[in-house]
């Protein structure tokens, strides 16, 4: 049996899942099946999985994240029975349950934290990390402002990642982008914590002179990747791109929100959904259970792409834990899985959460075009309009 | 009665000066073309009219809720739509001038008698063939902020470059520029096909009348190129109202919502909101408007005909 298999993935991750799936082809652990890999551009994908759903044309396994779960739910097939077991991270596992069912397997979670490099970081006489709290990243950004000519800091704006960064210091501060009640979700981050976080990122490349007001489109990620800035907020999958630079770097948690309550980092999953609700009863428990080897028989998407698997007893085996990336950036990520520290999307039926049209808002609080006020107000009155 | 018969009973000269044989060939011909129209075409038009009449419901069509004209009525209160109804008209009064005269220009121009002119030619139509990603990933970088080559330039000049496609006064612009870049090596190939039309005797004669350059532009190349002009300005306004992808990528309708266009938010109402029956009555009213500012266009262009 052929399980077509559709992926978004590309770059380091891509590569090792193209690996995992040639393994599966190669060993046929489940006998005589076999997966066949369709991968979709990022920015097509889901409108296509969407549109293929629609029309009957969904592939029987696909790639899709926590944050998407509820938009494709109406037709997902539940799997929480077919699984053979659940031994995942709790927080991962409860991000693929919707309505209290499982309607997919999670692959891993890949949050964000605060990569830094450390030989900019040396120059400017900061010898303390990693940080246990805000205060002493404010230090070291002012130290590397004023004692070198590098950029201390950026949330990596115009990457997909500026609302990661948001995310991570509205949840620090207590707070949330949406709130669920009887009339519906609703964005209610134009005021208390949603506002405290904008005005704290404009002020990142405003009177704190961390970075400048510049969103051109990935300039904080080359600029680190030159070895031009010391501190950049970034995800697990941006190890691929440290392989190749030059200068040293290392990952630490993410304290980077003044005033914060909690520790939290924006977080989300590759999960693995069966998109297809009329497959045939054989098919879907074949389906699962190749789902549960991707998940389940993964060291490498953690030790070579840089995800958190999901599954516990991967997380755990000496393949991750002697892997060379363990220390520098999973260790850090396996303990806020641990400690419930992972913010995850809200999960929306009739919003694209990643789509970059609905982020414009906060491009211009940190470009300085309006107020972080006006921005909050703008943003919470597009993501309404939309949901 | 037979198709013979129906034919041949058919009155007016068209049909009767031509053979049964010719007529069946004709829609033999005509077969493959109907169909993929039909198909592609007319099947959607018909099928998008249905659906914006419905709360459409993508998963279970059959669950969707027939509310008459509403979403059209919607669109009277709805902001984003104006918005992007205006930043479209925007994009059209900026973009459909420059490139109408930009590739009058060049076609004038690559019409004389200089060195290099094949490959001007090609040079001038070369962005063209680019997609609409590849061009714009070139701008983005054309126009970053710190390290874009055009604000590097514009710096070793003394300027103080702006933030081409941060700020609010010119990011479409910007867009703009960028598009008539793009896409003006077609209107350039159409316009120099048409000059050369132009027979040169015409020119020879105004010249013996003394007529100068400008005389012989204005009353000779551009009522001979009127026909090839018309087109240009029409295919160029479909496009530009259809203008979607380089602020999809280039500004993802930002700053703020400043260069959200009506295909842009027709898409972001479509896909990001799932709200289908909407988007096609979006769809309707920007069709409604190519087809009443192509006709605005027939009539005036006919109008200076006459």
């Amino acid at each position: 049996m052929e399980i077509s298999y559709w992926t978004l993935l590309t770059g380091g991750d891509g590569e090792i899942m193209v690996k995992l799936i040639k393994r599966f082809n190669d060993e046929q652990p489940l006998g005589d099946v076999t997966i066949s890999r369709q991968r979709v551009p990022w920015d097509e994908y889901y409108n296509r999985l969407f549109t293929a759903m629609t029309s009957n044309e969904a592939p029987n396994l696909a790639i899709c994240h926590g944050a998407y779960l509820r938009r494709f739910s109406d037709l997902v097939v539940p799997i929480g029975d077919l699984m053979s077991n659940t031994n995942y991270v709790k927080q991962i596992l409860d991000a693929c349950t919707i309505d209290d069912e499982i309607r997919a397997v999670p692959m891993d979670s890949h949050p964000v934290g605060l990569y830094y490099n450390e030989d900019i970081l040396k120059e400017a006489g900061v010898t303390n990390t990693p940080f246990d709290d805000f205060s002493q990243f404010e230090e070291a950004c002012n130290k590397i402002r004023d004692e070198t000519d590098y950029t201390p800091f950026g949330p990596s704006p115009n990457t997909g990642v500026e609302h990661r960064q948001y995310l991570t210091s509205i949840a620090s501060l207590g707070g949330k982008l949406v709130e669920t009640g009887g009339d519906g979700p609703k964005a209610v981050f134009d005021q208390g914590p949603g506002l405290e976080a904008a005005e704290y990122y404009a002020s990142v490349s405003g009177e704190r002179k961390w970075d400048i007001p510049d969103t051109s489109e990935d300039r904080v990620n080359r600029e680190f990747l030159a070895g031009n800035i010391g501190f950049m907020v970034h995800g697990t999958w941006t190890v691929n791109r440290l392989r190749d630079v030059d200068f040293n770097w290392n990952m630490m948690k993410p304290y980077v929100t003044p005033n914060a309550t909690q520790l939290r980092t924006a977080a989300d999953s590759h999960t693995l959904i069966l998109p297809d609700p009329k497959m045939s009863d054989e098919r879907i428990k074949t389906t699962v259970k190749v789902a549960e080897w991707l998940t389940q028989n993964n060291p490498e998407w953690g030790a070579e792409a840089g995800h958190l698997p999901a599954y516990i007893p991967t997380l755990e085996s000496d393949d991750l834990r002697n892997a060379e990336i363990w220390d520098v950036t999973l260790k850090d990520f396996m303990e806020m899985a641990q400690n419930g520290q992972l913010a995850y999307y809200p999960q929306l039926e009739n919003f694209d959460i990643y789509d970059q049209t609905n982020w414009t808002w906060l491009l211009d609080a940190y470009a300085h075009n309006v107020s972080p006020k006006e921005a909050v107000s703008n943003g919470v009155q597009t993501w309404n309009s939309n949901l | 009665m037979s198709t013979k018969d129906q034919l041949s009973s058919l009155k007016g000269g068209f049909l009767e000066q031509r053979s049964n044989k010719e007529l069946i060939e004709g829609i033999l011909f005509s077969l493959p073309y109907l169909a993929t129209f039909s198909l592609f075409l007319l099947y959607p038009l018909l099928k998008g009219g249905y659906m914006s009449l419905f709360e459409w419901n993508p998963f279970f069509p059959s669950e969707s809720e027939f509310i008459g004209v509403q979403n059209y009525a919607r669109m009277m209160s709805d902001g984003a739509f104006w918005n992007s109804l205006g930043n479209t008209l925007y994009f059209v009064v900026l973009t459909v001038p420059m490139i109408v005269i930009f590739s009058l220009g060049l076609a004038l121009g690559v019409n004389r008698d200089i060195k290099g002119r094949g490959v001007l030619r090609a040079v001038f139509f070369s962005p063209y063939i680019l997609t609409v990603s590849v061009a714009a990933l070139i701008w983005i970088e054309l126009y970053a902020t710190g390290y874009g080559p055009i604000n590097s330039y514009l710096s070793l000049t003394g300027i103080n470059p702006p933030a081409w496609l941060q700020s609010y006064t010119w990011a479409m612009p910007a867009i703009a520029f960028m598009t008539m870049w793009w896409i003006s090596g077609f209107s350039f190939v159409i316009l120099l096909s048409a000059r050369q039309s132009v027979p040169e005797y015409l020119y020879e004669a105004a010249k013996l009348d003394g007529a100068g350059s400008w005389r012989a532009f204005r009353d000779i190349t551009l009522p001979q190129m009127r026909h090839a002009i018309f087109f240009v300005v029409i295919i160029n306004l479909v496009w530009s109202f259809q203008i979607f992808g380089q602020p999809y990528i280039m500004t993802h309708g930002g700053p703020g919502k400043e260069t959200e266009t009506l295909v842009m938010y027709l898409y972001n109402v479509a896909f990001n909101q799932r709200n289908f029956g909407y988007a096609a009555a979006l769809g309707y009213v920007l069709t409604g408007i190519l087809v009443v500012v192509s006709f605005a266009n027939y009539y005036l262009f006919r109008g200076n005909n006459e």
